[in-house]
Formats: C-alpha cells, structure tokens, sequence
C-alpha cells in the first residue's frame, strides 16, 4: 500500500511546488489533487496547465494518487434543475480527463445529495442514472469512479447494504466506491464497510472519528489513533479484500499552528497502519 | 353474486384504469401519429423540446405498456388523450397540433417542465401557452427559496455538515390536488402559477392555483404547472394514483 495526502492540505498561502517538496519530505508518495478546492486546479485549469502540474509532481519524487473534487456539493448530479445536471456531470468528466492527463486511474466523485427539497428517491434514480451515463466514459478512460460514503453529511447511503445495492444497479466495473473509513461516523464500523465491498474499493480515505459526539465542539473528526475509529480491525479488513491501493490522508481536522507537522505526524501515523505496529 | 349497475360500471372503470397504469413497461414507440393507439393513451416525447427527461421516463412506467409513444402530433388527429411530459422549449406549430387535437376531441394532460428554462425562452412559452389554449402562466416560484435547507448546501464539506445539524422543520410545501381525487404531491421545486378565463384550478400551492382544467373546443386540456413525472420516477405511489385518475378522466 501507498499513502497519499490532498493538495488541498497545504497550507494556505504556499505554492504548489512548496507544498509537494513538505509532501514528499513527510514521507508521502503521492498527492491527491482537487478541483475546483485550490488555487492551481479548476474548472478553467487548461490540458496544458494539468500537464505542468504533473510535471511538478513528478519532478518533486511524488506521483498523482487520484483525482478529486468538492464541487458536486454546490453543483449536485441530484439536482432537479437539468441545468445544474448538466455542469455536474461535465465536473465529473474534467475528473476523467485530468486524471488521464495526471496519470491516475481513479476519481472521486460525491454522488448525491439528499435535502429536505431534493428527497431521497429522486436523488437515488438521478445517480443511479449519472452513473450510468459517465460510466463508458471512465472506462474507455481505463479510469475508475469512486463514489464516497459521505454518510451523515450526504443523507444517502448510509449503510453498506444501500451502498452495495446502488452499485449493483449501476452494474459497471468502472464505477465504485471511494471509501472513507471516518465519514461513517457512528452509523456503523469501518471495517464491516471494508469487508462488504472488497474489489469495488477504488481508495481509501482515512481520518479518524469521535463516535460520541457531543463531547467535542463542532467537528467530529480528528488525527489518525485519536478517535473512536477500530484500527487494528481496519487493518485486518483491508487484509482480508486484499486492497493493496492508496491510502489518502483526508485530515478535516487542522493543526491550528504548526501545520507542516501535521503532514510528518500524519505520514508516520499511516506507515503504522500499514505496517500493523498499532 | 349480484351487482347493481353502479357497481358494475364502478368495477370496469377501475380495472380499465389498473390496466393503465400497473403493468409492466414496454410502450410502442412510433413517429407516426397517425396510428391509432389500441392502447387507450398517447404520450408525446418532446426529445430534446422535453426539460426533464426523467419525467417522461417516469410517466412511460407509469402507463406501463398502455401506451403510445409519438413524436409528433398530426394536425386535425383525435386522440383518447394525449400526455405531453415536461414540455421545455416547445415549437409553436407543437403547440398548434396540441390545440388542434383539443379542439377535434382530445383530453390533453399538459405538463409543463418550462419552470427550468431561461427567462427569455420561458418568456416565449407564456407567450404559446397564451395564444393556443388561453392559458396563462406567471413567472416561476422557488418554492424552497426562504427554507433554511437552503443555506446548508452551501459551502464546502465540513461547513455544509456543520450547518445540516441545525437545520430547522420547514413544513414541506405540497402540491394539492383537489380533483380528480385529493392528493398530496411534492413540489418540484418551482411551481408555475396557472390560470385562464374559463375552466377552474384542480391543483394548488398553498393559495396559488398550478394546475388547471378547462374545455377546448371538443376536449379537454389539463394544464400542470408543477412536475408529477419525477414523483413518478420515484416511486411516489400517490402520484401513480393520481396520474392513473387525471388520464382517466
């Protein structure tokens, strides 16, 4: 396994170029690269400017784990404006196309938004069918859709069971699930996810989580050994389905000071994970 | 076993209807309109003229396979009745075929997707509507505009989950349908404002009349301002009863 940590970490203010050379001396081997979520790549990031970013990358020792984006939480594939569809999916299509131009053969993508306005049926059937319609594209890509299990924050798919029902009706190898073993909060266990999805994985997201909410402020999520998540049980799961992919750093919670040594504690924190000395 | 008359007539209506409306989809497809429907209803695909592809996907379950499907609706034709699914940005000779249909017979279930569609072009379908059926149909409302729902889905991630926990009750504005039976339908996100000199409103958001039902000539036009084909698609089984009622009708 690898680890990786998203561009979107870096701390404000920095370059990319400084951001990749904290990366790789934290220990990473790869970065995750947002759109639409940092200054060096949006929507109106051209081939070319991709193709630079790549570069940069590559030529700080690291490779591009995946690539992924925000965007879909203003712009929804749920939406019931045919407009607003529209841009969501043309979203997940510059994914495809920029992760072919980065070298990478993954994207996540947040599928769905359930609200008191947009309800869950309507948003089930609208991404069952945006999948549906982005799937050739990733495959003729050879690039795969990961669609993430935000849980409480989404309102759709909460458990593992829906999740696997909705990727059956998609029914298409490129599409999967970009597993975030934090974002299942206290609605159930990380490692059950793991288990119940196996080959489907496409990455893996790794924050830890306060179950028991109420004893923090706002946030519930926090650094990797902290929380509430089972850590020696992920580990075994992840064992068991034979993942052996990227293992992304998705740190919500921020070092309010010293911020580049969140990138070191964090890299040295996975390397146990993967190592199994927890 | 005996049955009155009442009972009798009761019965076959509704198996008539059941029969629209619960079996299995695999509706005929056909450009040519002037093939009779055995099937007992018409439904016009608008193609690329229809704003919300998953309405009309949801009504061609609904009929399941009791139904037609035409492109395009011959001048002077009368159907049984006809089901315009979403109609966006409509051709005015559409509209024209549409009110001639109305004219020689027709019932005609017009639901109108125009509430997606950018103000100039909406403008046009006033304007349609307007000359062809005497409709008249006000700018589009956002029915959820003042709803605290609303802020939380701005924002990134983390600040949208923040503000989700303290999103508050609003109570959620139905469409209700008085006629042709009570019905509860949920919006579907803006709700056009109907209305026409004669005829009268069969549905309404909270005092606002959205959909209207009034004669044309020989026939009938049912003029929906708010989508009922996504709560098809959806699986909304009030919505199946209803629609199930307005093509009966």
């Amino acid at each position: 396994m690898k680890k990786s940590i998203g561009d979107n970490m870096i701390p404000k203010g920095w370059q990319f170029e400084r951001g990749l050379e904290l990366v790789k001396k934290a220990g990473f081997d790869g970065i995750e690269l947002w759109l639409g979520d940092v200054p060096w790549f949006t929507m109106d990031t051209t081939d070319a400017q991709v193709t630079e970013l790549r570069r940069k990358v590559e030529n700080a020792g690291l490779v591009v784990s995946n690539v992924s984006t925000g965007l879909h939480w203003e712009t929804p594939l749920s939406s019931r404006d045919p407009n607003v569809r529209a841009k969501a999916i043309r979203i997940v299509e510059r994914e495809i196309e920029t992760a072919q131009l980065t070298g990478c053969d993954a994207i996540l993508v947040v599928a769905g938004l359930v609200t008191q306005e947009v309800p869950y049926n309507e948003v089930y059937q609208r991404c069952v069918d945006a999948m549906k319609q982005l799937a050739p594209t990733a495959a003729k890509a050879k690039v795969k859709i990961g669609c993430e299990n935000c849980c409480s924050e989404q309102r759709f798919l909460i458990t593992p069971r829906e999740f696997w029902t909705f990727l059956n009706e998609v029914d298409s190898p490129s599409v999967g699930i970009h597993l975030d073993v934090g974002n299942i909060h206290d609605t159930g266990f990380a490692e059950q996810w793991i288990e119940m999805h196996g080959p489907r994985i496409t990455r893996i997201h790794l924050k830890d989580v306060m179950k028991k909410r109420g004893r923090c402020c706002d946030t519930v999520y926090t650094s990797l050994f902290i929380g509430d998540n089972n850590w020696p049980a992920i580990r075994a799961a992840i064992k068991k389905v034979n993942y052996d992919g990227w293992l992304i750093a998705e740190m919500e919670a921020r070092y309010k000071y010293a911020q580049d040594q969140q990138f070191f504690d964090t890299a040295a924190d996975i390397d146990r994970l993967i190592a199994g000395t927890l | 076993m005996k049955l009155s008359r009442r009972e009798f007539v009761s019965t076959a209506s509704y198996v008539a209807a059941a029969s629209l409306c619960a079996l299995p989809s695999f509706g005929i497809t056909t450009s040519d309109s002037n093939a009779r429907s055995s099937a007992g209803c018409t439904l016009l695909d608008l193609e690329s003229n229809c704003a919300l592809p998953e309405s009309l996907a949801g009504m061609r379950a609904a009929l399941g396979n009791a139904h037609l499907r035409v492109t395009h609706i011959a001048l002077r034709s009368a159907e049984s009745v006809v089901v315009v699914p979403a109609a966006g940005k409509v051709r005015a000779e559409t509209f024209g075929a549409v009110a001639d249909s109305i004219e020689h017979g027709s019932t005609v279930l017009w639901e109108s997707g125009a509430a997606f569609l950018e103000p100039r072009d909406f403008a046009y379908q006033q304007d349609l509507a307007r000359d062809h059926f005497a409709m008249s149909m006000e700018t589009p409302i956002d029915v959820w505009s003042h709803s605290t729902s609303r802020a939380a889905n701005v924002g990134g991630k983390n600040l949208g989950a923040r503000n989700m926990r303290s999103i508050g009750h609003a109570q959620v504005p139905y469409v209700v349908y008085r006629w042709p039976r009570e019905a509860h339908v949920r919006d579907f996100s803006r709700v056009i404002p109907v209305s026409a000199v004669n005829g009268r409103a069969i549905a309404r958001w909270g005092e606002i009349p959205v959909a209207w039902r009034k004669r044309i000539g020989a026939g009938t036009l049912i003029f929906v301002g708010s989508p009922i084909g996504p709560a098809l698609r959806a699986g909304d089984a009030d919505a199946a009863s209803l629609f199930c009622s307005l093509i009966r009708v």
